[in-house]
């Protein structure tokens, strides 16, 4: 296999959280390859390592031990501004609650990843509006979050993920927060821009979920029990 | 390579906003930094006002700079009234300093007038010498003044003040009138010209008669002011010396002080300088609390923002970017605040100075300082917040209801 065909590889990561002279293991070394173009579904009960491990390969943390390769750099090492760095640029978050900004609207929270890569005002309208596009918001572009509805707010959070095209698109739990219906509407989303291209880990305890992605890592009390393919139900 | 002059106008933008989005809690912040830059400026103003003021009292005084003053006693007080200076004193130092032009010894005493049934107190009657015209730039306007003969001859002559004319003698001309000063009688020769109130002293509501007739109706031998003018302004220090050697060898101890106008001005200007910048100080004090303000408001703003930072760091902010952010929203604050504080302390200041007579003076010196420190206050207010901002931990701040 070629090497530069992994977006991610993870060897031996551990993860000990300490809690005053307790230390509380979160993840117990975990290995793992991520290929690009890869729809991966990372599920278990809560408080198995799930959301750490993301945090780890979001570099939002950093790891006790243990290496992660993105895009073939070792990012375990990095100091907190070569993190901010490669958050900025390869990673693309989507969180359960949103986390958009309340005081801005549609296009510059969309554009704010943008903003710390030090491009011109004019280009980053642009590049948010062509976003705003792909996930059929571009009517809303000047309404804030408080405006819209949920499905709408993560529709603008996955553009928001999009605009700086990230070698991994992570998602924390990213229907968590919605109705079936609307669940099903941002799912078809991740598939639409998977089969463009993107590299997604989508990180649920929902078994339904787990349906729209192509391969289901399971996390037990921080380590992997199973690494499956899945029957991807296409909509 | 960041385009960090674009950035940081986009940060001020970005500070704008945030503050409007809560008007009335940034509103009352920069209102600490406004009452203290206000407070400043408005105080040093009337300050610097308050020195113009009295210095342009004190050289309308006298001769200008070859005039100098000279009193019993070494030290202002007590002193004054237990050391001597006698006539016979400054008929010596008129006869024997040759760079003394003119003496004008005077002595003042409480001056009860009466004219027909018409009667006045004049709390600062003066004797004076025939050179006081000349010495005081004070002329007369209507007979004239008295003269050395009528000084030496302790005549009882009167040159009274405009005010004295209008109420003593209901505004007729008084020249060759008699009028009686502590019940002796007395001839008017003269009325001055008006001349207003100079520190205090109403010279329209003067009465003058020579000196050595003071010293009798007052039933004393004292001199308790001598005006003494130098031949030039070069010779006044020379004068000055001539004055101090002559009156030592005759009292045989240096019992009195000698003050140049140019001494007295220095003095007054350094004790009002004092004044200024002390109130300014305690001021401050008021420009310090703004920023405890700022800080407090700051801090508690992060603690509001923590999920917005977290989110902001996931997208790639890196702590210097939060750091500045916060910064700026800080320095916004008290720049926004000292700009009004400015305007406020400036106007306000006109208006006092306008309504007490004096020019008004606005020194650049307290704006700009004001405006610099204000923006320190910002700064320095906003560091500990920022910093505090910029090193929260993105799992922490993300994860923060």
């Amino acid at each position: 296999m070629n090497a530069n065909d992994l977006t991610l590889k993870v060897v031996d990561l551990v993860k000990t959280y300490k809690l005053g002279p307790i230390e509380v293991p979160a993840v117990c070394g975990v290995s793992c390859e991520v290929k690009r173009g890869e729809f991966v579904a990372i599920t278990g009960p809560s408080g198995c390592g799930k959301s750490t491990f993301m945090h780890l390969i979001g570099c939002l943390d950093k790891p006790t031990s243990g290496q992660i390769y993105l895009d073939g750099d070792n990012v375990a090492g990095f100091d907190d501004n070569q993190l901010a760095a490669i958050r900025n640029k390869k990673i693309g978050f989507v969180f359960q609650s949103f986390n958009l900004l309340p005081r801005l609207n549609a296009e510059k929270n969309v554009s704010l990843p943008l903003y710390y890569a030090d491009i011109r005002a004019e280009e980053r309208d642009r590049r948010a509006h062509a976003g705003l596009d792909q996930v059929g918001l571009e009517k809303r572009a000047h309404h804030k979050p408080a405006e819209m509805s949920g499905g709408e707010r993560q529709r603008i959070a996955i553009a928001r993920a999009l605009i700086n095209d990230p070698a991994i698109m992570l998602a924390d739990e990213p229907t968590g927060n919605l109705d079936s219906k609307t669940s099903v509407d941002i799912m078809r989303i991740f598939q639409d821009i998977n089969k463009k291209g993107a590299t997604i880990i989508v990180v649920t305890h929902e078994p339904d979920i787990v349906r729209y992605a192509k391969r289901v890592i399971k996390l037990k009390d921080g380590h992997i029990i199973g690494d499956e393919p899945v029957e991807q139900v296409t909509i | 390579m960041r385009e960090l002059l674009t950035n940081t106008i986009e940060s001020f933008y970005l500070a704008i906003e945030t503050l409007m989005s809560n008007k009335m809690r940034s509103f009352l912040t920069m209102l600490g930094v406004v009452i203290g830059v206000f407070a400043v400026i408005t105080l040093v103003a009337i300050g610097e006002g308050a020195k113009t003021y009295v210095y342009e009292q004190i050289s309308k005084f006298g001769t200008g700079s070859r005039y100098m003053e000279l009193h019993p006693g070494k030290e202002q007080g007590p002193s004054m009234m237990t050391e001597k200076l006698t006539y016979r004193d400054t008929e010596a130092i008129e006869k024997y300093c040759p760079s003394v032009a003119a003496v004008d010894p005077r002595t003042m005493g409480g001056f009860e007038l009466k004219y027909g049934k018409n009667k006045m107190t004049i709390q600062f009657g003066m004797g004076v010498s025939y050179r006081y015209p000349e010495m005081f730039t004070h002329g007369v306007v209507m007979g004239r003044f008295y003269t050395k003969s009528e000084q030496d001859s302790r005549k009882k002559v009167a040159v009274i003040g405009q005010k004295v004319v209008e109420k003593l003698f209901s505004g007729f001309n008084p020249v060759g009138e008699k009028m009686k000063i502590n019940g002796k009688s007395f001839l008017v020769v003269g009325v001055f010209e008006k001349k207003g109130y100079t520190m205090g002293f109403d010279y329209d509501e003067i009465v003058a008669i020579p000196v050595t007739t003071a010293q009798k109706l007052l039933d004393t031998n004292r001199i308790m002011e001598v005006g003494i003018s130098a031949k030039t302004d070069d010779l006044l220090y020379r004068a000055k010396e001539e004055v101090k050697q002559l009156l030592i060898k005759r009292h045989k101890k240096e019992d009195f002080r000698l003050d140049t106008m140019e001494e007295s001005l220095s003095m007054i200007n350094n004790i009002l300088g004092f004044l200024t910048l002390a109130i300014g100080g305690i001021a401050s004090i008021s420009l310090l609390v703004g920023g405890i303000g700022i800080m407090n408001i700051m801090l508690v703003s992060v603690n509001e923002r923590i999920r917005e930072i977290g989110i902001r760091k996931s997208v790639g902010a890196t702590r210097r970017d939060i750091f500045i952010q916060f910064l700026i929203e800080s320095v916004v604050i008290s720049m926004v605040g000292g700009t009004a504080g400015i305007f406020l302390g400036v106007a306000t200041s006109m208006a006092i100075m306008k309504a007490l007579g004096i020019t008004p003076i606005i020194s650049l010196w307290s704006a700009n300082l004001a405006y610099f420190v204000s923006i320190m206050v910002g700064i320095v207010s906003g560091v500990y917040p920022a910093t505090r901002a910029a090193t929260l931990d993105p799992v922490e701040a993300l994860r923060y209801e």
